[in-house]
Formats: structure tokens, sequence, C-alpha cells
């Protein structure tokens, strides 16, 4: 047992070194809010170049790969991988249209994280809440987070009790089930072009 | 008032006959997959009639609900509207406060009850809730949870005209809740249909942005509102703990492996 002491005071040391290289999930979800709510609340941005910010502060801190892997499941077999490309690429100009539309009603909201606990595999959840004053009830929002090389990634947001991930899958399981994986795609791209999306047209996919 | 209690326990066993029917092999066998309570199995056998209850919802929505509640909202000021959702959120409290004791959670009951009694009086009839500011958040709770904790399956998931998303159990719950409610304050059929008119059109009103959100997120409307209404059941029933693990073991690991660059066989590929 004396000869694996070294051994383990090293390990120990190797994995205390792992943890203070990365952020702590909680640290990179109060900075990403913070990146959030420095857009949302500077005046002499329009909507639309609210909108552009906030998007790059989600293209760089969700990881849209793995959303995607997780919102088809099982269907992310069946599909090519040009499809899968396809379907990451409208899948994130969806989200970002439609969420996008929501930085006009910030009415000085604040975030509040609220606790965080280890997953299985390392992954992280962050508890908050949005906190609306005394005008509204608070809502209560978890982050889900993977670490992706070395730093983490958001892969799932839970909205009152509701996965975002969940929800989406079992939409997309009950489209391609219908219609296939063909149709759910060409639903995707219609819904994007009938939404007002700021991304540039050349950089829409085919169909 | 003995007279009550008897029909109440009457109602009681009465709202459990339906889902213990559900659970007779018949019946089970075209609705298994909803026996457990879950959010990933989303066994839906009637789903052609809650598809037409639920496009029923939402044109009433469309062309009565959503445009009166904005005039609401024009007209009303924003702390009335909260006023008004207090008020009818303080008359729940004996649902509250009955379904709190028969899950046995006594400190959420307590608090109903302090609640009730703080906001009726300080509170103004319930207009205002310094409950709240107090630290004595609203407990909510409602039969079908009950049934869910005493271990009731959900049976088929159903939409009513109005009401909107529920299932066998919940439905039978939502009965028995509306039963203590009546009941406790003994009000005239119009003015009870009245108030809940209001007291709907109030509700839309605080959540305008919510709803049109929902509508522009999704592709089917319907799936979303269904999965929506499944994953808060089963972390309202089971719990918030239960609701992690499940979503650990379906949601965020599943069938991980598989996806690891999986060689796909022509024939698979969806035709172009």
């Amino acid at each position: 047992m004396k000869a694996l002491a070294p051994l383990l005071s090293f390990a120990v040391v190797l994995s205390l070194c792992a943890t203070a290289r990365a952020e702590s999930p909680r640290d990179f979800v109060q900075e990403t809010a913070n990146e959030v709510l420095v857009v949302l609340k500077n005046p002499a941005l329009d909507s639309d170049s609210k909108v552009a910010a906030v998007e790059q502060i989600a293209y760089a801190r969700f990881d849209f790969d793995t959303i995607s892997r997780l919102v088809l499941a099982r269907n992310f077999r069946k599909m090519s991988p040009e499809q899968r490309e396809r379907f990451t690429r409208e899948f994130k100009k969806h989200l970002s249209v439609t969420y996008g539309k929501n930085v006009d009603s910030y009415a000085n909201e604040t975030i509040e994280i609220t606790g965080d606990r280890e997953e299985p595999r390392g992954d992280w959840t962050v508890q908050s809440k949005i906190v609306r004053g005394s005008a509204a009830e608070d809502i209560l929002v978890d982050y889900r987070l993977r670490r992706i090389g070395d730093d983490w990634r958001v892969i799932d947001v839970v909205v009152e009790r509701i996965s975002l991930v969940s929800n989406f899958r079992s939409q997309l399981q009950e489209i391609i089930s219908r219609d296939g994986v063909d149709a759910m795609l060409v639903m995707l791209a219609d819904k994007n072009a009938s939404g007002e999306s700021i991304i540039p047209e050349d950089e829409r996919g085919p169909s | 008032m003995d007279l009550h209690r008897t029909a109440l326990v009457a109602l009681l066993s009465l709202a459990l006959l339906p889902t213990t029917l559900l659970s007779s092999p018949a019946i089970a066998a075209s609705a298994s997959a909803e026996t457990d309570e879950s959010s990933t199995t989303e066994d839906d056998p009637l789903q052609p009639f809650n598809r037409a209850m639920f496009s029923v919802n939402d044109t009433f929505d469309e062309y009565i609900l959503e445009p009166t509640a904005r005039g609401w909202d024009f007209v009303m000021p924003h702390p009335v509207q909260r006023g008004v959702g207090n008020f009818f959120d303080n008359l729940l409290f004996p649902i509250h406060f009955i379904n709190n004791m028969l899950q046995g959670e006594l400190d959420p009951a307590a608090i109903s009850l302090t609640r009730f009694a703080v906001n009726t009086t300080v509170g103004l009839a319930g207009v205002f809730d310094p409950a709240t500011a107090l630290d004595m958040p609203i407990q909510r709770a409602d039969f079908g949870q009950t049934l869910g904790r005493w271990g009731t399956p959900p049976g088929p998931y159903l939409v009513w005209p109005i009401w909107g998303s529920s299932n066998v159990r919940d439905t039978a719950g939502l009965l028995v809740d509306a039963y203590f409610g009546v009941q406790t304050f003994f009000v005239d059929l119009p003015i009870l249909i009245g108030s809940t008119a209001i007291n709907s059109l109030n509700a839309r009103s605080l959540n305008l942005e919510t709803v049109q959100g929902a509508r522009d997120a999704s592709f089917d409307l319907y799936v979303a509102a269904r999965n929506a209404y499944n994953q808060q059941r089963l972390e309202h029933i089971k719990g918030i703990e239960t609701a992690r693990a499940e979503r650990n073991a379906d949601l965020y690991f599943f069938e991980e492996d598989d996806f690891e660059d999986v060689e796909i066989p022509l024939e698979e590929k969806d035709a172009p």
C-alpha cells in the first residue's frame, strides 16, 4: 500500500490540475449570461444587431452538433452525412431565428445562478432562474453542459421542467415516422425561409 | 357537512375507477407503453380524437381567446392583471391544501394554509400576494397528481376542449378538484362560469408572448404540447430526481455509441 501512495497523490495532483485548468460550470453559465445581458442592455444597438450579437454568443457556447444528434436520436443512424449536415445547419438556424425574436421583449430581467451538480459521464447541470422582479413569476432554467475538448458547451436547456432536446426529439420523431427524413428536412427549410432569418442567403443550404 | 364528506369519498372512489379499469388487460394492450409515467414513451392511442380537439382549441384561441386577451392586456394595467391572477390563485387554496395533505406533504400543506390566511386578510381578499414575499410561495397540487403519487398510471393522453392537455387519470383528478373548489365557496353556476372565463382570459393575457413563441418555435405544435405536458407531469408526480434519472438514461446518452461513424447500408437511406 505504501508504494502506491506517491502514485495516488500524483494522480490527485493531476486531476486537480485538470479541474483548475477548465472553467467551472457555474462560471461558464454566469459568463454567458453576462455577455448576453451586456448586449440586451446596450441602448446603442438596434434589434438586428442585438439578434446578431446574441447569435454569435450562442454559436460559441452551444454545441449544435451534439444537440442535433440528441434530438435526432435513432433517426440519426438512418441519415446520410449530407442529411445530417443539412439538419444541423437548418436546426441551428431555426433556433437562432425563433429565439432571436425575443431580444426586443427584454425588460430588465436578471439571471441568478441557484445551484449546480455533477451528472453521469462528466456532464454538469447548472440551475438558474430568470428574475423578472415583482411584476412576474421567476422562470426556472437549467443548463445541461458537456465537456467538448477543454471547454464546456451547452447541450440542452430545461425551461420550467421542459427539456428542449426532449421536446424537439418527440416532434421530429413524429414527423420522420410519418413523412420520412427528406420531408422533415424540407419542412425545416420551409419553416426557416418563412421566418425572418438574418443569416445571409448564400449561407443557406440547398433545397 | 357530513353529507358533503360522504359525497367526497364516493367521488374519490369514482375517480379512481376509470384509471383502474384502464389497467385491465383488454385496454392495457393498447395503452401498455402509457402505464409508466414517462416523458419518452409517448404512445398516443387516441391521437385522432386528440388532434381534432387540439385544432378546435387552436381555432378558438386564434379567433376568440387570443384577440380578446390582447384587448384585455391593452386595457388592463399589468398590476391589475397580476391582481386578478392572484385572486383566482388564492381561491384554489382548498384544492392545494387538501392535495398537499393527501400526498403527505405536511410542510407545503402548512404553507398553503398560512398563505390563505395571510393573503385573504393582509392581501385584501387575495388580490395581493404578501405570502410569497414572506417566503411562502404557492404550493400547487392537484388530485391527478395525488393519484399519480398513489401509483395510478396516467392512461392515454387526452385533449379536452378549452382545458387542453390531460390524460385519463388527470381528468378524473380534475373532476374531483372542481368539486372541492365549488363546494368550498358555494357559488352559483353563472358566477362560476363567468369567473372561470375571466380567469382564463386573464391568464391568457399574461402569456401572449409565451404562446406565440411556442407557435413559432415548434414544428408540430400538438406534439410539442403533448411532450411538454408529459415532461411537467413526470416531474410533478415522480419528483425532480426521477425526472433527472430518466433524462440521463434516455435523453443525453441515448444510443450514443451507435452514433459513432455508423456505416449506413444504402437500402436504409430514405429515397431522395
